[in-house]
């Protein structure tokens, strides 16, 4: 299997439904994972690989939803989509409100069901690389002195560097240098890319 | 004068012997009548007989009158009272008719020879005659026969006092023997010549006549009282048998007529004078229900007689009619079914609101299905879905296969395996909500519990799954079958079952339980017990659990437990709830357990 190939990992408490639907997506070329129940998909190690779930919603012990919120207190950034035999508007509301990808109702057509995962590969990819972008930004970050992300956060509401000297009751100068600095270490040219960097960051 | 009061007392009873049932005792009362008549006229012709051998000729044929009515009088002893022994009356009778015989044929009168005779004068200045008697063995024979008689008589009536009768024996037992006693006696004194007086027989029978014909109109008595109360009665009941538009009849089996009532040949379109037997009536019943009503009347003969049947019968004009009939046979002493005699009644118009009153109850039952079929649509349709989404997607996978180069033969064939297996599985689940969605009438068809209970917990499986609700069944194996309609009874558990699920929504999923249980209980009926964890009954509601319109849920008719009820009491059954001491709801129902006898 390749490493940058995406996974999908299909969980559905129907063996029948679900030697099908893996037999249908890998016969279009997706690589597929098979899980009988919620339990058991959560306790299995995720690799961090590109991927989205397919998951029915009504399965015995977690059912779909308890996956879904269980996926996101592990953070992980897989996309879900919902196949059900019966879904009842509240439910797909709710499943929906909470980031699923989709919400499809058995039996679900093949062009459906591929758009519906390539989409969510889509947005997977998306996610993943904002993702990698976001910790390596984190990264550059946490080699900030705490002086210099003192400084960050008054450059960033846009107070000159004398103001900023007068409200740390320092020099301009020492200022001048922590900016230089911390413009360095982020790897940024302007105080624009700056304030773009730091709402990233969610400073 | 004797002889007069003594025939027409004969003549009555005679009269009475041929129109009676019991007709022994009167004959031998009239015999014995006729007996003391033929005495006393031949005893007032010894009074004036001058000549010796006259009245030796007068002895030897009184002979006769004296054993028809010692004869006879034993007869009556013997069937009047039904008491007294054989072995005593047949030697009375054996030995008095020898002696009689032995007067009547030896060439001296053997047991009363006159020797002479000679005429004495009364005060009065009457002559009569009085006669000088020999004696033989054979009168001493004549003696014991009455002695035996006597004996006889005296025991028949102790018999008769023993059994508790007071009048017939002291009144009829008593006289005889008296009378007899001083006939006898009176006549031994006249022929020993110790009194001057004639045979005197006859005025001493004529007591014994009249004791006996005292209690025998008595009996002829107390039957005409009978008779006008019996005519009373009948005038009673025929009133009543109009109220009621009942019908009478009688089957005499020996001569296999039918005897009806005015209002049961109306009932059963017959003219008044038409002749009726068994074949007759059968033809009348309608073909469909001939057969059952023979073998009802046969086996009502073979078994303690009572009759019971409910049949259609076709009147001339080409209407059915239904009939309800009971009767009673009366059997021989020897057990033979002699006369069956009982009732019939029109019941066509109760019939006609009863299965009016049926198709109701299977449309309000179906009502009652379809709804909650509703409440199952979502997991019916989950269920369904499951083998449709499964064949769709290996049908689209197969098509992929195929389009390879070269195509994935092999994963086709396993493909059309799984494809054909949903095909079943969605089959099956159709299958199931059709059989309970179909309206029929209340079919009566020997049943298993368990399998029953199987089925219809296969069918909620879907909607436990959905509500996160176990069903545990617990089953008692060889439970006895019981007698129903499967889906009535399917739809009674369904109902239990859905609920017991409801009553648990509000619970932690953790807890939601349901417990189906099947068991026997003591009393041989068939046990089935629906019990969930969730938070009970009111105590308040539980006895108006079952009333139509009753409910406690916010989106309820209040029709469910109404019908499940009717439906398990048109079962004979019994339906109800309780609370479980450790929370949870638990309902009972209880079906009788089919028997050899309600067997079809």
């Amino acid at each position: 299997m390749n490493a940058t190939q995406p996974t999908i990992f299909v969980v559905d408490d129907d063996a029948s439904f679900l030697t099908a639907v893996t037999r249908l997506l890998r016969a279009g070329g997706f690589v597929v994972k098979t899980f009988k129940s919620a339990d058991e998909f959560v306790k299995n190690p995720l690799p961090d690989s590109p991927g989205c779930v397919i998951a029915d919603l009504h399965m015995p012990g977690m059912n779909g939803l308890g996956l879904q919120d269980s996926l996101a207190a592990a953070g992980a950034p897989l996309p879900i989509i919902f196949l059900t035999g019966h879904g009842d508007i509240p439910t797909s509301v709710h499943a929906m409100r909470k980031g699923a990808e989709d919400f499809l109702t058995k039996p679900v057509n093949r062009e459906k069901l591929f758009d519906a995962v390539q989409r969510a590969l889509a947005r997977n990819t998306r996610e993943r690389e904002a993702h990698t972008k976001h910790r390596e930004l984190r990264e550059l970050y946490e080699t900030l002195t705490p002086r210099e992300r003192e400084v960050l956060t008054h450059v960033i509401t846009g107070r000159l560097n004398k103001q900023i000297a007068g409200d740390l009751d320092t020099s301009e100068r020492t200022i001048k240098a922590h900016r230089a600095n911390l413009m360095a270490k982020l790897k940024v040219q302007s105080v624009a890319e700056l304030v773009r960097l730091a709402q990233a960051l969610g400073i | 004068m004797v002889a007069a009061a003594c025939l027409t007392l004969a003549l009555i009873h005679l009269r009475i012997a041929f129109g009676d049932g019991r007709r022994a005792p009167h004959l031998f009362f009239s015999l014995a009548a006729v007996a003391v008549a033929v005495i006393s006229l031949l005893e007032l012709t010894l009074l004036c007989t001058t000549e010796v051998t006259d009245y030796d000729r007068i002895l030897r044929w009184s002979s006769i009158p004296i054993a028809v009515m010692v004869i006879s009088v034993v007869g009556f002893v013997r069937t009047f009272f039904g008491t007294g022994r054989n072995w005593l009356a047949w030697p009375a009778v054996a030995l008095i008719f020898l002696s009689q015989l032995a007067n009547f044929i030896s060439p001296v009168p053997a047991v009363r020879h006159a020797v002479a005779i000679h005429r004495v004068q009364t005060y009065g200045g009457e002559c009569f005659t009085v006669p000088t008697i020999a004696s033989s063995p054979w009168t001493a024979i004549e003696i014991a026969s009455v002695i035996l008689a006597v004996i006889f008589v005296l025991d028949a009536s102790i018999a008769l006092w023993k059994k508790g009768e007071r009048r017939r024996p002291l009144i009829v037992g008593g006289g005889i023997i008296f009378f007899f006693c001083a006939s006898r006696g009176h006549a031994i004194l006249v022929e020993k010549g110790l009194v001057q007086t004639p045979y005197l027989v006859s005025f001493a029978f004529l007591g014994v006549i009249l004791a006996m014909g005292h209690e025998l109109s008595a009996d002829v008595l107390r039957a005409a009282t009978l008779a006008r109360k019996l005519r009373e009665s009948e005038r009673r009941s025929d009133l009543a048998a109009r109220a009621a538009a009942l019908g009478f009849w009688t089957w005499d089996m020996a001569r296999d007529e039918i005897w009806a009532s005015a209002n049961a040949r109306t009932i059963f379109g017959l003219s008044a004078d038409e002749k009726l037997n068994l074949l007759r009536f059968l033809d009348l019943v309608h073909p469909e229900h001939r057969e059952a009503v023979r073998n009802t009347i046969e086996k009502a003969l073979a078994g303690n007689g009572d009759y019971q049947a409910e049949y259609q019968v076709e009147l001339p004009d080409g209407r059915t009619r239904w009939i309800a009939a009971h009767g009673r046979t009366e059997f021989t002493a020897d057990h033979k079914p002699e006369f069956m005699s009982g009732a019939v009644v029109d019941i066509t118009d109760r019939r006609h609101s009863e299965l009016e009153l049926q198709q109701l109850r299977s449309q309000l039952a179906h009502a009652g299905r379809v709804s909650v079929m509703g409440q199952l649509a979502a997991a019916m349709a989950h269920e369904l879905n499951q083998p449709l989404g499964a064949i769709l997607s290996n049908a689209e996978a197969a098509e992929l296969f195929l389009k390879q180069n070269p195509p994935a033969l092999d994963e086709l064939a396993d493909i059309l395996t799984d494809i054909r297996r949903d095909d079943e599985r969605a089959g099956e689940v159709i299958r199931r909500m059709r059989s309970l969605l179909r309206r029929q009438e209340m079919a009566r068809e020997p049943l298993a519990i368990n399998p029953l209970v199987e089925e219809v917990c296969r069918l909620v499986s879907a909607e436990a799954a959905l509500r996160q609700t176990t069903v545990a069944l617990e089953l008692t194996r060889q439970l006895p079958l019981v007698e129903g309609d499967r889906i009535h009874l399917q739809q009674v558990f369904l109902n239990l079952i859905l609920n017991a699920m409801e009553a648990m929504t509000k619970h932690s999923t953790v807890k939601r339980a349901i417990m189906v249980r099947t068991r026997h209980t003591s009393e041989g009926e068939v046990e089935i017990s629906v019990a969930d964890s969730g938070p009970g009954i009111e105590p308040a509601s539980l006895p108006r659990l079952f009333e139509p319109f009753f409910t406690t849920k916010e989106s309820g008719m209040g029709m469910g437990l109404a019908i499940c009820q009717r439906i398990i009491e048109a079962h004979a059954g019994r339906i109800r709830a309780e609370n479980l001491p450790g929370g949870g709801a638990i309902f009972h129902v209880t079906l009788p357990a089919q028997t050899a006898e309600n067997k079809m």
